[in-house]
């Protein structure tokens, strides 16, 4: 009966092992990479960070001679990221769409199934970081006394973001709050359309508190027209430095607004090779230098391999941000 | 124990494994549907609670009420989530306002408590759409969590749907509960159709059980290969079941004939003939393959249905062999008493003649008899070097004196000792037969006269026995080699003389040549000195 039993058993294992080998020794071939022309999917309408991403990557590599196929930018807007996603899913190695942490929190908040997983991680290429700021006439000068307040009463202080909670923005104070120990469920944040909305109810006193990307708050706070009181970056940022960053204010956390690059779910070796081997030609090159300081993002490049382990660490970090309320003392 | 436990009657034994296998089977796929069938309700009920929940929070009254909190929406909260409920059969709505105060709950008296926002933490807090287990309310439940948005998007509060666990694990016990009954019944059929088949194969089987079907086919097989008479059995259309070694040994059989036909191997067993009369053959001669064989067919008959024969051999020329070899001796016996009785008689004359007085005549007498004996014997003696040749001349001697038959050994007569591979049981056959034989025919003749010459010259031994009686016909040269032949009296059974010699004579490789006329016969054998095969 034993021996029955172990026979069984192996040969359940054996046809799970040759149903495995059978379904990678199926993506061998395709000796040249690329064949046709390359096609950049930008996840939303022309004008932000992706639809930039995409069109620098374009330029660069088409100016530079990184590749000699034609590149193509499609902008597929919709559903945070998710009909640009869906899109690439159904594609071949030829295309490959901007991303950013959206592609794991919108998973994680109900309003998407794709995960990182269902792609092939190529790239992190830029991030910006997400900066806290007041009104310059606000008792508040710096982003610890905002927290101490809201730890005292989380309903005093209304934080305003742009355009919906669950983004970078929102994450971002949400856990510098956390890391603060405020009630978080209790904090009264108001959403509006736009980073410029949410600064004109900053200037209009309809909110005390702000959250948005540095690149929107900066020229208003070189002007004076509001106070930048904390940066998410690990340092200081060029030309913000009199901007302190959260770790140095005694809130222990860093928080990069991301933006990178993913092909179709399955592409072979050959082809993540070919394009880290692109990407890494094209982040040498001058031109790309000279997109990061037009746009305010800084070099944040990571290989396939060191993105995909990105990925998962920071989906690993969003579910824990996102699913404990972090106040169980 | 597991010995013991397998010696059980074939029916206990297919019953247990019948119903073994069918309740393995049964829990396999029952213990394979359940974890499927599980999966799925709870799957199920995640997409319809939170389906649920979303629904509910899309509902503009709820975000209207929501914003309002007064007593009238309160109500109409309740209201709207209890529909809900029975439309799909949650186990509890609730909804939470922005504070985290119920609105809505299935037990009233709960309405206005708090509940703080730890498993809506991400539903309240980020505007999360999810499923999560939690004890939350009620008691561990599959909850969908939506949160109730503003036009702006701020969280107005949070809807939950939950479906009990403990209601869902009873939806798959009642579930398993019908399988089991249905599964009960295949079971009890199992039961009922293994009997069915145990007593069906033990009809077959004739009552007994597997091993002892087995012993008696070991012991059949043994007892079979044992025994030297050839056995072999056929079905009722006359094809061979079975075949014993003997069988095949005797008939020079070397392949596999099971399962064909008996007439085209053996053509001389007539089988079909015993089992359209399913009546036994009893000691039938066959000459098969240059041997006697007798035969017996019996037929198989079962409860008075012919279903087989059963043919068996014996080689009967091995029995004749005994036979002869027997009589020879019996001969020789005969022959010594022949020349007992002869010297007997002469001594009586010459005691007659000495009590007469006739001194003259008795010493003449013994003279003539010494010279007569000195004369045969010794030309016997200087012609034959063969001990055995010699042996069996002297008795024959005897046995012509005795007869008044002139029994010569011819002068130019010359042996030497007889090669190895020839024995004595061969020279005694053939000398032995063929000068009986000779004897036999000149015994009706006035003049009796038998003559014996050899030879050993050259790469043949040749033996002459020519008598001077009255010829053979041809037709008795033909059938003179045949077994069973005899020209003499047919009544005694002594045919097998002549066909002994021939057997003898082939055996050794030799030939036999008899030229006849009326005036007499002539057999003249010839046996190579050199062994066959060489």
């Amino acid at each position: 009966m034993k021996g029955k039993w172990t026979g069984i058993v192996s040969l359940i294992l054996l046809f799970f092992i040759v149903g495995c080998s059978s379904s990678t020794s199926g993506s061998g071939g395709e000796p040249d990479f690329p064949t046709k022309d390359i096609e950049f999917v930008a996840p939303a309408s022309p004008g932000g960070g992706w639809d930039g991403t995409a069109r620098a990557m374009q330029k660069i590599m088409s100016d530079e001679g990184v590749i000699e196929q034609n590149i193509n930018v499609v902008n597929k807007p919709g559903g945070s990221g998710e009909v640009g996603w869906q899109y690439l899913r159904n594609q071949d190695a030829h295309s490959m769409a901007i991303n950013s942490s959206l592609v794991i929190t919108n998973n994680l908040l109900g309003q998407s199934d794709l995960t990182y997983e269902d792609f092939t991680p190529l790239g992190i290429l830029t991030t910006e970081w997400i900066s806290v700021a007041v009104s310059p006439d606000s008792e508040y000068e710096k982003g610890s006394e905002v927290m101490k307040q809201l730890k005292k009463d989380p309903k005093s202080l209304t934080i305003g973001l742009a355009p919906g909670l669950g983004n970078n923005d929102h994450l971002s104070f949400v856990q510098a709050a956390k890391e603060y120990g405020v009630d978080v469920p209790k904090l009264e944040f108001q959403i509006y359309k736009s980073g410029a909305d949410v600064v004109t109810a900053l200037l209009g006193g309809h909110i005390d508190v702000a959250t948005m990307s540095v690149s929107e708050a900066k020229e208003q706070h070189k002007a004076g027209e509001i106070n930048m009181i904390a940066v998410s970056s690990e340092e200081r940022i060029d030309g913000l430095d009199e901007v302190p960053t959260w770790q140095e204010q005694g809130v222990d956390m860093v928080f990069p607004h991301w933006r990178g690059i993913m092909g179709p779910p399955d592409m072979t070796e050959e082809e993540i090779a070919y394009w880290d081997e692109k990407i890494s030609q094209m982040i040498e090159t001058d031109a790309w230098q000279t997109v990061l300081e037009n746009n305010e993002w800084q070099s944040f490049y990571k290989d396939s391999e060191e993105s995909r382990q990105y990925l998962e660490k920071q989906t690993q970090n969003y579910e824990e941000l996102i699913s404990e309320a972090g106040l169980t003392d | 124990m597991i010995q013991k436990l397998l010696r059980v009657s074939l029916k206990t034994k297919i019953t247990g494994m019948v119903v073994g296998l069918i309740v393995t089977l049964i829990v396999l796929l029952l213990s394979i549907f359940t974890y499927f069938e599980t999966n799925q309700i709870f799957s199920n009920k995640k997409t319809i609670s939170l389906q649920t929940a979303k629904t509910i929070s899309y509902i503009p009254a709820v975000s209207e009420a929501l914003q309002e909190e007064d007593n009238d929406s309160a109500a109409s909260l309740q209201a709207l989530t209890e529909k809900f409920s029975i439309q799909n059969d949650a186990d509890f709505i609730i909804i939470q306002n922005r504070s985290g105060i119920i609105l809505t709950h299935p037990s009233t008296e709960r309405v206005r408590e708090y509940q703080e926002f730890d498993d809506g933490y991400r539903a309240a807090v980020f505007g999360g759409y999810y499923n999560i287990v939690s004890k939350e309310f009620l008691g561990k439940s599959v909850m969908g969590k939506a949160p109730v948005l503003s036009e702006d998007g701020e969280v107005l509060g949070v809807v939950s749907v939950g479906y009990l666990i403990d209601n869902i694990y009873k939806e798959i016990f009642d579930w398993v509960k019908n399988i089991l009954y249905i599964a009960l019944a295949v079971v009890l059929v199992g039961v009922c159709a293994s009997i069915f088949l145990a007593r069906h194969i033990r009809n077959e089987t004739l009552g007994l059980e597997p091993r002892e079907i087995a012993a008696l086919y070991r012991d059949r097989n043994s007892v079979l290969s044992s025994i030297n008479e050839g056995v072999i059995a056929t079905d009722e259309s006359g094809r061979i079941t079975m075949i014993n070694h003997s069988a095949k040994t005797l008939l020079n059989l070397s392949h596999d004939i099971v399962n064909r036909p008996i007439q085209e191997n053996i053509p001389e067993v007539n089988v079909t003939n015993t089992i359209k009369k399913s009546k036994s053959q009893l000691n039938e001669e066959l000459y098969i393959n240059n041997k006697v064989i007798i035969l017996n067919l019996t037929p198989i008959i079962e409860e008075e249905k012919l279903v087989g024969a059963v043919a068996t051999f014996k080689d009967k020329t091995e029995i004749k062999e005994m036979i002869n070899t027997l009589s020879e001796v019996k001969k020789y016996s005969e022959d010594l008493r022949a020349q007992t009785h002869e010297f007997a008689n002469k001594m009586y004359v010459i005691s007659g003649l000495l009590q007469l007085g006739s001194y003259e005549e008795a010493l003449e007498m013994v003279q003539k008899e010494a010279i007569d004996i000195k004369n045969s014997n010794s030309l016997i003696f200087e012609l034959i070097k063969d001990t055995k040749v010699q042996a069996i001349l002297l008795g024959k001697m005897s046995k012509a004196s005795e007869k008044k038959i002139n029994f010569n050994v011819d002068e130019n007569s010359h042996i030497e000792e007889l090669p190895s591979h020839i024995e004595v049981y061969h020279v005694a056959t053939i000398i032995g037969n063929l000068i009986d034989n000779a004897f036999e025919e000149v015994i009706n003749q006035t003049e009796r006269r038998v003559t014996f010459s050899t030879l050993d010259i050259g790469q043949d031994i040749i033996f002459e026995i020519t008598d001077n009686g009255s010829g053979m016909e041809k037709f008795t040269l033909t059938q003179a080699a045949k077994a069973g032949y005899s020209t003499k009296n047919p009544e005694k059974e002594r045919g097998f003389g002549l066909f002994n010699v021939n057997e003898v004579i082939d055996e050794l490789n030799g030939s036999i040549e008899i030229t006849s006329n009326n005036s007499g016969t002539t057999f003249s054998v010839f046996i190579p000195k050199e062994p066959r095969g060489k």
